[in-house]
Order: structure tokens, then sequence, then C-alpha cells
């Protein structure tokens, strides 16, 4: 999405505004200006959640704030966060997170896994309003009648992304992935953890189809 | 039987398998003697040529060059020394002589290379215990830091400091080594006090949201604020919280410092150290 001249883009905690010779960025982890050739062009895309405040993980675990009792067959929503990539002249200078960005910690903290971690729910018709995450979409292929609690995306820069823009607002899409139904340790046990946590869990599996979800995109000087 | 100044003649008895051979006027007695000396050298040549070979296929991909190399010459060297010292054997040498000099020479050598050889050994029992790598966050005894380089005999760590420190193998085997490196996440503490005037929850809440606000405090296993101890002067709380390895001292030392700016927010009292005297006697004053 091209940044004209004079525009500010705002998405939740993330901004970035445009003059002629510098971009002002800001999100909830970082802030600066940058001086940039005058006649640059300055796109932001939408990718998948890697990079603020670093890149660390590849992986992705979707807290679900309500668990549910879900049955073989189903096609599920949930919410998902995405970033904002300022590239300048087709190169990518910086990420920004419209979200607020924390991690967990998968297992126990010797063989663990560490992933990036997003508080998300199931939805059935997705909000239109008052909302700017991304929605997904996974079809449940395999398993029983079981508890969902979160859903793992091992590498999340593999499930493909897009956006566009329509009449003033960001369209970002996520492709729907197929996921399998499976408990998983994800708690370690023993002093200072939680005990016997024994997590039921989506590993989402393949891409399928796109699914669609608006963004709030607010435009102006 | 003379040919070209070789004169070989056999004994009167055959059975003993003695010969007498002259060569170029010299006499030598007993070739099979000497057969097995050169079959015994030839043997141990090929010893330690198929036991090189063996090395380099199976255990030298294994090892650092540092480490395998010296292995090599050490085990190679040593069995053709005394394979070849053990074949000449039947000429009749009196190695006595040569063995307890040799002794002595080893006893000088081992005294003088003593802490080499122990820190070797200790570089290679390392090696394959893999207590860290190159790379690694460790504090050994008193140094703390990265480590840049593992040799055959010390081990090179960079402080938290930048200063470059040298540690000798022996020392790093015989010290407690704690390898931050090894765990994917870890934990950081503090305890901080507030008066016994203040809401204790409040404090707790306060506290918590620095956690939970920081990118890297994660959410699983979760932070804890807890009161840990009735002080003489303060409520004690103490702050936990896990973080991947490679972030923990900035998250730290950002918690940490945010925890006084935060309670002060709220208005929670951090109180000093105080002491209630009391007076038994009124005290009456001079005029």
């Amino acid at each position: 999405m091209r940044l004209k001249v004079g525009e500010t883009l705002s998405i939740g905690g993330a901004e970035v505004r445009r003059s002629e010779e510098t971009i002002e960025y800001k999100d909830y982890y970082t802030a600066g200006t940058l001086i940039i050739p005058r006649n640059a062009k300055v796109d932001v895309i939408a990718t998948p959640p890697l990079n603020v405040p670093k890149p660390k993980t590849k992986c992705l675990f979707l807290s679900l704030k309500t668990p549910a009792i879900i049955s073989e067959g189903a096609v599920l929503k949930f919410y998902m966060p995405y970033e904002l990539m300022v590239v300048i002249n087709k190169k990518p200078v910086l990420a920004l997170s419209p979200f607020k960005v924390k991690f967990i910690l998968l297992g126990n903290p010797i063989e663990g896994q560490i992933c990036r971690n997003y508080l998300s729910e199931i939805v059935g018709e997705p909000a239109r309003e008052g909302r700017i995450d991304a929605v997904i979409e996974i079809d449940v292929v395999v398993g029983d009648t079981g508890l969902v609690e979160g859903v793992l995306i091992e590498d999340v820069g593999d499930v493909g992304i897009t956006y566009e823009e329509v009449k003033g607002k960001l369209l970002v899409t996520y492709e729907s992935i197929k996921g399998k139904l499976e408990e998983k340790v994800i708690k370690a046990k023993g002093p200072g953890f939680n005990i016997g946590g024994i997590n039921h869990l989506f590993t989402p599996l393949k891409a399928t189809n796109p699914s669609k979800s608006e963004i709030s995109w607010v435009r102006g000087p | 039987m003379m040919h070209s100044g070789i004169h070989i003649g056999f004994a009167e008895n055959l059975t003993t398998s003695t010969v007498t051979i002259h060569i170029m006027g010299h006499t030598f007695e007993g070739i099979y003697t000497y057969i097995i000396i050169a079959a015994g050298i030839i043997a141990t040549i090929l010893i330690a040529l198929i036991l090189r070979y063996w090395m380099r296929r199976g255990v030298k991909p294994r090892l650092p060059p540092h480490v395998y190399n010296p292995l090599e010459k050490l085990l190679i060297y040593g069995i053709v020394i005394v394979g070849i010292i053990t074949s000449l054997s039947p000429l009749g040498l009196d190695l006595t002589g040569l063995l307890v000099a040799g002794g002595f020479l080893g006893i000088i050598v081992g005294l003088a290379v003593q802490t080499v050889a122990s820190n070797m050994f200790s570089g290679i029992i390392l090696y394959f215990e893999r207590p860290f790598k190159i790379g690694d966050a460790i504090q050994i005894g008193e140094f703390g830091g990265v480590v840049e380089d593992i040799s055959i005999m010390s081990l090179k760590l960079r402080r938290w400091d930048g200063v470059l420190v040298r540690i000798s193998n022996s020392e790093v085997f015989s010290s407690r080594i704690m390898n931050f490196g090894k765990a994917v996440a870890r934990r950081f503490s503090f305890r901080i006090g507030i008066s016994y005037g203040s809401d204790i929850e409040k404090a707790r809440q306060a506290l918590k949201e620095i956690l939970e606000e920081h990118p890297w405090v994660l959410t699983q296993p979760p932070p804890e604020v807890n009161v840990v101890e009735y002080g003489d002067s303060s409520i004690v709380l103490e702050v936990r919280g896990w973080t991947p390895s490679s972030e923990w001292f900035s998250t730290y030392m950002e918690v940490i410092r945010k925890a006084k700016s935060k309670l002060d927010e709220v208005g929670i009292e951090i109180p000093f150290p105080q002491i209630d005297v009391h007076i038994k006697e009124p005290l009456s004053l001079r005029t």
C-alpha cells in the first residue's frame, strides 16, 4: 500500500507518517525518524508476525481466551496478528506491530520452544468494526471431538498473507490452513511451573484457500 | 658356498634350524631371530597404520583438529616406539637400562609437563562432555562471559565487561560451570519492599502490569509477584518472570528500573530502613 507525502497510516499501536524527506514511525516498542530520498516510493505491507521487537522465533501460539469443544470436520476461525513492513524503494527497512507482542515458552526451559503468543478467540462471523486483527481459518481434518485450548503454527512465515486497499481500508488475508487436533505437553512440570499441564491444541498442516478479514485503516494528514 | 661376498653355512644339527650367514665378511647367527624382529617391526608399523586409518575415518570427523592431531601423534608414536623396542628384545639387548632411563626421563618430563598434560586431558574430557560451546554465555568460578574459543589447553572467555580471559582447561574442569546458553528460557527475580501502610494488592497489580506489558516476559511460565517476607521496615515482595535466555539481562534491568517508577506512579512507598526507639523513662531537658 503506497504512502504518499503528507499521509499518515495508523493501525493499532503502529503509526507511519510520511513527509517530503522523512518518515516518522512508532509502535509500542520503537519510535524514530528516517530520512528518505524525495522521490522515494514508500509502501507499507502486511507480513506475518515475526519481526517485532526483533526476530526470535518462527512459531506462533494462539492462546484461546475461551477453550472450546470441537468435533471432526469443523471449520474454525481465529483472530490472528500481523505486522506492518515499511518498504522504501522496494527495500524492507523496518517492521512495526499494531499489536502488543508477547512470547510463550512451550515445554521446559531446557528443551522447550519459545513462540510468539497471541491471545485469540474462536469467532463465528469476524467483527467488521472495532477490531484490527486478521482472521485465519482452520479446517479440522483429523481427530475426534476434543477440547481446543490453542493453535500452534510451527512456521508462521509459511502461512500465506496478502493485503489490498479497499475503500480506505486494508484488507488483510491469511490463507486458510488445515489442522489436526492433538494433545501436546506445553507446560513444564515442577517447582515454579503450572503443574500437570497438558494442553490441547491444533497443529495446522498446510494452506488451502484464502480467507479474508477487514482491518481498519486510517488515512489522513 | 660363496657368492658375491656372501657365505651361508648350515650347522651340523639341522633340527635346531640354526643357520650361519656370512655377509661381506660379517657373520650373523639365527636368521629366524632377525626374521621375527623384522616381522615384529613390520607388524608394529602395520598396526600403527591401520589404527591411524581407523582413527582418521572414525574419530577425526568427530574431534576438532587441535584435539585430534596431538591425540593421533601420541597414540601412533607410542605404539611404534613400544612395538620396536619389544620387537628388538630377541636380540638379547638389555633394555633394562633403557627402560630405567626412560622411566626417569618419564618422571622428569611428567613433572615438567604435569600442568600441560592435565590441561590437555581436561580439554579432551571437556570436549566429550560438552558442558558449553563457542558463543554460550557461561559462568566459571568468578568469571562470567561468552565463550570465544576452546582449545586443547585453555578456554578463552569474553567477560561481560569485554575483557578477554584465558582459563586453563584444568581449572575449568574442576570449577562449577553455569551455562546460561543451554536453556531457551531463564528466570529473573528480585525483591522490593513496600511500606506497611501500603496496599499489598495494589502494589502486586502494579508490578504485574510491568511484567505483562514487557514483550520479553513470557506469558508461560506465568510471571509472579508474591509477598515473601514481613521485614523490619517493609513488606517484601518478590517479582519473578521468565524470559528468552538471550533477553534475560536487558529484560531484568528494564523491569527492575520500571518497578520503582511504577510504584511511585500508583502511590506505593518504598520505605527506608527504620527503627522505632522506645524510651522507658521520660527525658528531662537541661537548661
